[in-house]
C-alpha cells in the first residue's frame, strides 16, 4: 500500500525551525507595503484575488448610485483598487462606513434578521406572532391608525371599500410632509419614523365639512371631509421586548398578513434601562412605502374580500327586495 | 516539590469555554486530573418541553454556538423522524451546504484558538479572517452571523439567495488556496512539531470503549463517519470519502488530531462545491420561502407514545437527539428531548489522556480535542 | 578613547561642572584661617578648656575634594541623562512591536494603516479628494468648503457629525499614531490599586519587584548610548553588566514563591530554571567577545571594532552573534521562550498577582531588558556607533564628502539606536512566527545544544585572537572567509530536507493519511 505523510514538508529540521515560519510572516507583513506588496512572489496566487461578488439581482436592487458600485474586492476584502494598500477596507470603519454599503448582498431585505418592523396599517391583531415567539417577547397594545383599506386615494384601484367617517369616530388627515416622511431613512436613524397622519375626533358632520378636535391639542377646527380619512383605535400586537428577543424570525414567518418584517437595521436598539428596550408600536413602525409591494399585495387581498362581501350583501338585499316585491 | 492540585479554573485563558480542570502535578508532570463541568448548564432539555417543535430549533442553535447549524440540523432530523416528514431533495442539498460551511467555520475557530494555546499568535487572526468569509456566507443564507434558525421541519427557511453560488464558489476556492499557508505555518514549523507530536496519545480501542467519536477517533485510524456509515441527507450521492489518519501504535497524538481537522476542512469545502453543482433545479434558481420544493408539509403534533431520534455527525463527534412525543398542548410540544453531546463524553477521556505529560502540554492536548462547553453543559 | 562624535554630553557636563568647581575654588578664600579657639569650661566637671582645630585653608581643602566632587556631580547628571534617554527612546520599542506585529499578523486595522496619516478627515468629509492628500495638506480646503457650505445654509454634514461626533480627527498624532500609547498604559497602571494576596509572604512579595526593577535599571549605567553618553565606565564594565543582568532571575523566583499561588510558583520555577540554563551560554559568548576584542570594557570593545579591527565582530564571530541573540531572547523571556509567562496555562505566570504600578514597572522592565539586549548586540557585534561602511563611504570617489559630512552631523547615539530598533524588529518577527517551546525542551535546547556551541565559539575566538590577530588588525582575508563559511553552513542546513524521513518505515512520528479526502486534497 502506498502511504504518504500528512504533509510533504512536515519534518522537524533546521529549515522548519526558523526560516519557513519567519518567511511566512514576513511575506504577510510585506504584503502591506505599498508597491512592493503587489509582487507576485509574495502573493502565492491566493491573496487579493479581486473578483466581482455582486450578482445581477443585487445590482438591480441597489441601483447605480450605491457606495459599493465600482468597488471590486477580494472575497476577504483585502484591497480595493481605489488606492491599493493605502486604503484597506479589511476593517469596515464603522460608523463612517457601513457594511451594507460595502457588501450589499449581505443585507437583502427580508433575509437579514435585523430589527423588527411592523406595517401597522395591515396588522389585524391576530396574535399569530405572539404565539410563535419562543421567548414571550410580544404583547398586545393598542394604537390609533388608519386601516390599509382607507389609505387609498380617489382614483386608486381599490378605492371606496373602506369604512366611512362617522360622527363620534376618529379621523386622520395627512400631514404636510407626508411625502417627505416617506424618505425617512429607517436604517440610519435611531428614532422611529413619525406618524404620517394627524389624528382627530370627529364631533359633527354637516355637508362636506366636519368639525374635528385634533388629538394633538390644537383645538377644534372645521375641515373638508375630502381631506379626511377614517381612523380607528385598534388593539394590535404591539410591544416587543427587544431585550428578550433573540431575532430568530419566527414571528415574521408566522404573520399571515404581510405586516411583520425584520428590517436591515442592526443599530438603534440601545437604551439605559430594560424598559427602554420595550419597543412600543411607534418604535416598531415600518412605513408602508418601505414594503410597498407587500402592502399592495395585502391591500389587494383585503379589498377583494371586501368587494366580494359587499357584492354578496348587495345581491342578498336585491334578492330580499325582489322577494318582497 | 510536593504534589499539588492546580485548578485551571473557570476563569482561565486556556479553557475553551467555562469549565474547571483540576490537575494534580508533581513538579511539572501531570499525575491526575479531574474535570468539573456544569457552569453553563442552561436547562435546554427542560426548556424544550414547553416549546413548539418549530420553536425548539432556535434553542438548538445555541447549544454549541461555534457550530450552530450542525446542532439545529441534528434536532430537525430527529423531529422529522418523530413526525414522519418527507423532505424535498432540494432542501436536503441546501441543508448540506449550510452544515458543511458551518463545519468549516467551526474547525477554523478551533484552529484559531489552538495556535495561541501553543504559542503562535499570528494564526489566530488569520483563521478568524477566513472564518469571516464563511460567516458572511452563512449570513446570506440564514440571516445572522451566529444563530441562524435555518432549518424548518420539512425543509429549510428559505432558498439559496441570489448570487450565493457565485460568492460561495469564489470564497471556497480562495479558502482552499489560502489554507495551504496556514497549514505551512503549522506543519513546516519545527517548534509546532515538537510541541504536538508525541504528545497526548489516545488509543483507538480506548476511545471506542469510551464512546469518543468524530475527528478524534478518525485521527487514530478508525474509519467511522456517520455520514457514510449511517447515511442521512444526500451524503451518499456525493463523491467523497472521510478523512482518516493512520497514527502510530501508541495512538493518535495532537498532531494527528490537528491534521485530521485540516483535511476535514478541505473535504467540507469540496462537498459544498459538489452540492452547488448537483443541486436539483440549479443553484441559481430561487424559490420563495414556503415553496414546496424547499419546504415539505409537516404535521405539528406528535401523539403520545411516538418517539424519534437521529444520529448526526457534528463537528466534534456524534451528536444525537431523542425526542418523545405527547407533551403539552396535546402533542404540540415534546414530552422529553434528550441530547447527546459528543464533547460531554470526550472531555473525561481527554482529561485522562493528559496524565504523564507536562503541565505545558495541558492546553495542547485539551485544545486538540476541540472542546466546546456550550454543548457539554447544555 | 579614540572614536568620538560631536554630541559630547559627558565632556560638556564635565567642562560645566569643572568650570563651576573652579569658580567655587576661586571664590573661596585662599588664606589660612586660624581655627584655634577654645571653649572655656563648658561644663563644671571639665577642668581644661576645649581647643578646636588648627588652621585650615578653604581653597586648598576644596581643591583636595574637588576631583571626587566633580566626579560625583558628573556621574549624577550623566545617570539622569542616560536614564532619561533610555526612558524616552524606550517608547519606540513597544511602538515597533505593536505596529510590526500588526503587519506580520495581517491585522493592521484602521489606525495603523497608512490611512491614519490623513489629517483633517472628518466623518462627514471622509473620501473627498483633498482629504486623501498626505499629512493633512488638504485640511484648509476642507475647512473653507465647510464654512462656505454653512454660510449658504447647507448643514448636511452636521447630521453625521451630530450622530457620530468628530471622532475621525486624529489631531496632533498624525505623524506617529499611537506613539504615546505605552506612556498612557504606564500612567494607567500607576493609578491602579495595589493588592497583596492574603496569605502571601509580604516582605518577599514587596522586595521581589524591587530587585527586578532596580537591577535592570542599573544595567543602563554601564551601557554607552554613544561615545560620550554613558554613566559609568569602569575597566570591567562588561562583567558588572552581566552580573547585574543575572540578578533579576532571583527576583523572579522570589515573586513566584511569595504570591502564594500555584500558578506563579510553577511560573517562577520554570523561569528560574530557564534563565539559569541560558545564563551560561550567554556568559561564555560574552567572554568570547571579550577575548576577541581584548578588553572587558564595553567602550573599548566598540572602539576595537571601529578603530583596531576595522570590521564588526559579527563577521569575526557569526556563531557568537547567533548564540548571543538566542540566549538573549531566552533571557528576556520572549516567545518562543516565554514558557514562564505562558498565557494559555499560567494566566500571566510569575507576575499574576501583581497589580498597579508594580505590574506596570515589571512590564516596562521586560521591555527594558529586551531593549538592553538589542543595544548590547548592536554594541558588541554591530560596531556600535559606526555607520555601515563608514570608512569606505567617506573615501568614495564622488559622493565621499557628502557622506563624510553626514557622518559628522549624525551623532553616534542615532546609529546605535537605529541598529537596536532594527534588531528589536527582528525579535518581534521571531515572536510572530514561532510557537512556544515547552520548558523541558527549552532546557534541553539550552544545556545540550547551546552550551557546547558556545564552548566551540569560545575556542574559535581564542584561536582567532591568539593566532590570527596581528598587531595591525585582522588579515584582510579573515572577515570575508568567516562570513562565507557561515553563510555556506547556514544555506546547507537550510536546504537540507530529509527526504527519507518522509517514508513511513523510518519516520519516528507516524502520521499518514490512509484515505485521501478527495483527489488533490493535499499540496503534492
Amino acid at each position: 500500500m502506498d502511504y504518504n505523510t500528512g504533509h510533504p514538508h512536515a519534518t522537524p529540521n533546521f529549515r522548519n525551525l526558523v526560516i519557513k515560519p519567519m518567511w511566512i510572516t514576513m511575506k504577510t507583513a510585506l504584503r502591506t507595503v505599498p508597491y512592493i506588496g503587489k509582487a507576485k512572489f509574495l502573493k502565492n496566487n491566493y491573496h487579493g484575488q479581486q473578483t466581482n461578488l455582486t450578482d445581477e439581482y443585487t445590482l438591480e436592487r441597489i441601483g447605480d448610485n450605491h457606495p459599493s458600485s465600482g468597488q471590486v474586492y477580494a472575497a476577504d476584502r483585502e484591497s480595493s483598487p481605489a488606492l491599493p494598500f493605502l486604503e484597506r477596507p479589511v476593517t469596515i470603519m464603522f460608523p463612517y462606513e457601513r457594511l451594507e454599503d460595502m457588501e450589499p448582498w449581505l443585507f437583502v431585505p427580508g433575509n437579514y434578521n435585523g430589527r423588527i418592523g411592523i406595517v401597522w396599517e395591515t396588522c389585524t391583531a391576530c396574535k399569530a406572532c405572539v404565539k410563535a415567539c419562543p421567548n414571550d417577547c410580544l404583547h398586545m397594545t393598542s394604537e390609533t391608525r388608519v386601516n390599509v383599506l382607507d389609505t387609498t386615494e380617489k382614483d386608486d384601484e381599490w378605492h371606496g371599500l373602506g369604512s366611512e367617517i362617522e360622527s363620534g369616530g376618529l379621523a386622520a388627515r395627512k400631514k404636510d410632509d407626508f411625502e417627505e416622511i416617506e424618505n425617512f431613512d429607517l436604517v440610519l436613524e435611531h428614532k422611529a419614523p413619525p406618524q404620517q397622519y394627524d389624528f382627530a375626533e370627529v364631533i359633527d358632520i354637516s355637508g362636506d365639512k366636519a368639525t374635528v378636535r385634533w388629538q394633538d391639542g390644537s383645538g377644534i377646527e372645521s375641515v373638508e371631509i375630502s381631506s379626511l380619512k377614517p381612523a380607528e383605535v385598534d388593539i394590535v400586537s404591539g410591544r416587543i421586548d427587544i431585550g428578550r428577543c433573540m431575532f430568530c424570525g419566527l414571528c415574521a414567518e408566522a404573520c399571515p398578513f404581510e405586516s411583520f418584517f425584520m428590517s436591515n437595521e442592526y443599530d438603534g436598539m440601545s437604551g439605559y434601562s430594560r424598559e427602554d428596550l420595550w419597543f412600543d408600536a411607534d418604535r416598531t413602525r415600518l412605513l408602508p412605502v418601505v414594503h410597498q409591494e407587500r402592502v399592495d399585495m395585502e391591500l389587494a387581498k383585503r379589498a377583494q374580500k371586501e368587494k366580494a362581501k359587499r357584492e354578496k350583501k348587495a345581491a342578498k338585499a336585491a334578492a330580499a327586495a325582489k322577494a318582497e316585491a | 516539590m510536593a504534589e499539588m492540585w492546580i485548578s485551571m479554573g473557570p476563569q482561565h485563558p486556556m479553557t475553551h469555554g467555562l469549565w474547571t480542570l483540576k490537575v494534580k502535578v508533581d513538579g511539572e508532570t501531570v499525575v491526575d486530573t479531574e474535570p468539573d463541568l456544569g457552569y453553563i448548564h442552561r436547562g435546554v432539555e427542560k426548556i424544550c418541553e414547553s416549546r413548539d417543535f418549530t420553536q425548539i430549533t432556535t434553542y438548538c442553535d445555541r447549544l454549541c454556538y461555534a457550530s450552530a447549524n450542525t446542532w439545529s440540523h441534528a434536532y430537525i432530523y430527529a423531529a422529522e423522524d418523530l413526525l414522519g416528514v418527507e423532505v424535498p431533495e432540494r432542501a436536503e442539498y441546501i441543508r448540506l451546504v449550510a452544515v458543511e460551511i458551518q463545519r468549516i467555520a467551526s474547525h477554523l475557530m478551533w484552529l484559531g484558538a489552538y495556535g495561541p494555546d501553543i504559542g503562535n499568535l499570528s494564526v489566530m487572526v488569520w483563521c478568524l479572517r477566513e472564518r469571516e468569509m464563511m460567516m458572511d456566507l452563512l449570513q446570506e443564507l440564514g440571516g445572522s452571523r451566529m444563530h441562524y434558525n435555518f432549518p424548518r421541519i420539512g425543509g429549510v427557511k428559505r432558498d439559496l439567495p441570489h448570487g450565493f453560488a457565485l460568492r460561495a464558489r469564489h470564497k471556497l476556492k480562495l479558502f482552499l488556496d489560502r489554507i495551504q499557508e496556514y497549514e505551512a505555518l503549522f506543519d513546516e514549523s519545527t517548534v509546532f512539531l515538537i510541541r504536538s507530536q508525541g504528545v497526548g496519545y489516545a488509543k483507538p480501542e480506548e476511545m471506542i470503549n469510551h464512546g469518543v467519536s468524530g475527528p478524534n477517533i478518525r485521527a487514530a485510524g478508525v474509519n467511522h463517519d456517520i455520514r457514510t456509515s449511517h447515511p442521512y441527507s444526500v451524503y451518499s450521492e456525493l463523491d467523497w470519502t472521510p478523512a482518516v489518519e493512520r497514527s502510530s501504535i501508541k495512538g493518535a497524538d495532537c498532531y494527528d488530531r490537528y491534521r485530521i481537522r485540516v483535511e476535514e476542512m478541505r473535504q467540507s469545502a469540496n462537498l459544498v462545491l459538489q452540492a452547488l453543482d448537483k443541486i436539483p433545479g440549479g443553484a441559481e434558481t430561487y424559490h420563495e420561502p414556503g415553496d414546496p420544493k424547499i419546504l415539505g408539509k409537516a404535521p405539528t403534533r406528535a401523539p403520545e407514545g411516538t418517539s424519534g431520534s437521529h444520529h448526526f455527525e457534528d463537528s466534534r463527534g456524534e451528536s444525537m437527539f431523542y425526542i418523545a412525543g405527547g407533551g403539552e398542548g396535546r402533542g404540540k410540544m415534546p414530552y422529553r428531548v434528550s441530547i447527546r453531546s459528543p464533547m460531554f463524553i470526550t472531555i473525561p477521556y481527554a482529561s485522562k489522556c493528559m496524565i504523564g505529560y507536562k503541565v505545558a502540554d495541558i492546553p495542547a492536548i485539551m485544545g486538540s480535542f476541540d472542546p466546546c462547553i456550550g454543548e457539554t453543559d447544555r | 578613547m579614540a572614536s568620538s562624535d560631536w554630541l559630547d554630553i559627558r565632556g560638556w557636563t564635565e567642562s560645566i561642572i569643572g568650570w563651576s568647581m573652579d569658580k567655587t575654588h576661586d571664590i573661596l578664600p585662599s588664606s589660612d584661617i586660624d581655627l584655634e579657639f577654645s571653649i572655656t569650661r563648658p561644663r563644671w566637671f571639665l577642668e581644661e578648656p576645649i581647643v578646636i582645630g588648627s588652621e585650615i585653608n578653604l581653597q586648598s581643602g576644596f581643591a583636595d575634594i574637588q576631583p571626587s566632587l566633580e566626579a560625583f556631580f558628573v556621574s549624577t547628571i550623566m545617570c539622569t541623562v542616560v536614564f532619561a534617554t533610555m526612558m524616552l527612546t524606550l517608547m519606540v520599542v513597544p511602538y515597533i512591536e505593536r505596529k510590526f506585529i500588526g503587519r506580520l499578523m495581517d491585522r493592521i486595522g484602521a489606525t495603523t494603516s497608512l490611512r491614519s496619516l490623513w489629517i483633517g478627515e472628518g466623518p462627514s468629509t471622509a473620501g473627498d479628494w483633498w482629504n486623501k492628500l498626505p499629512m493633512g495638506m488638504g485640511a484648509p480646503i476642507g475647512m473653507i468648503n465647510r464654512s462656505l457650505n454653512s454660510s449658504f445654509g447647507n448643514t448636511h454634514h452636521l447630521d453625521t457629525i451630530n450622530r457620530v461626533g468628530n471622532r475621525g480627527y486624529h489631531g496632533i498624532w498624525f505623524l506617529f499614531p499611537g506613539f504615546f500609547q505605552a506612556l498612557a498604559d504606564f500612567l494607567k497602571f500607576a493609578t491602579k490599586e495595589h493588592l497583596i494576596p492574603d496569605k502571601a509572604d509580604k516582605l518577599v512579595f514587596e522586595v521581589a519587584p524591587v530587585i527586578i526593577i532596580a537591577t535592570t535599571i542599573m544595567c543602563y549605567t554601564f551601557i554607552p548610548f554613544g561615545p560620550h553618553i554613558w554613566a559609568a565606565n569602569p575597566d570591567l564594565s562588561l562583567l558588572f553588566l552581566m552580573a547585574i543582568f543575572g540578578v533579576a532571575p532571583l527576583g523572579v523566583f522570589f515573586a513566584g514563591w511569595a504570591s502564594n499561588n500555584k500558578y506563579t510558583l510553577i511560573g517562577g520555577m520554570r523561569s528560574a530554571a530557564q534563565l539559569t540554563a541560558y545564563e551560561i551560554p550567554l556568559l561564555i559568548t560574552v567572554l568570547s567577545i571579550a577575548v576577541v576584542s581584548g578588553s572587558f570594557n564595553i567602550l573599548e570593545i566598540v572602539d576595537f571594532q571601529i578603530e583596531n579591527s576595522d570590521t564588526w565582530n559579527i563577521f569575526i564571530l557569526p556563531l557568537g552573534a547567533v548564540l548571543f541573540l538566542i540566549t538573549m531572547i531566552a533571557e528576556v523571556e520572549r516567545i518562543p521562550f516565554d514558557m514562564p509567562e505562558a498565557e494559555a496555562e499560567l494566566v500571566e505566570g510569575w507576575w499574576t498577582e501583581y497589580g498597579g504600578i508594580r505590574w506596570g514597572l515589571m512590564f516596562a522592565v521586560e521591555m527594558m531588558r529586551a531593549y538592553a539586549a538589542c543595544i548590547l548586540f548592536a554594541l558588541f557585534f554591530l560596531g556600535g556607533w559606526e555607520f555601515p561602511f563608514q570608512d569606505w563611504l567617506s573615501v568614495a570617489p564622488v559622493v565621499g564628502f557628502i557622506f563624510e559630512n553626514l557622518f559628522l552631523i549624525i551623532p553616534g547615539i542615532v546609529v546605535v539606536l537605529l541598529k537596536a530598533w532594527l534588531l528589536f524588529a527582528f525579535f518581534v518577527w521571531v515572536r510572530a512566527s514561532l510557537h512556544r517551546i515547552r520548558t523541558d525542551q527549552i532546557l534541553e535546547f539550552g544545556w545540550r545544544y547551546l552550551l557546547p556551541l558556545s564552548m566551540v565559539n569560545l575556542a574559535i575566538a581564542m584561536y582567532l585572537r591568539l593566532e590570527v590577530w596581528t598587531a595591525s588588525g585582522w588579515p584582510i582575508w579573515v572577515p570575508p572567509v568567516i562570513s562565507i563559511v557561515a553563510i555556506a553552513l547556514f544555506v546547507i542546513y537550510a536546504i537540507d530536507e530529509d527526504k527519507d524521513a518522509l517514508e513511513y518505515s523510518r519516520r519516528p512520528y507516524n502520521t499518514q493519511t490512509l484515505d485521501k479526502a478527495y483527489p488533490g486534497s493535499r499540496r503534492e
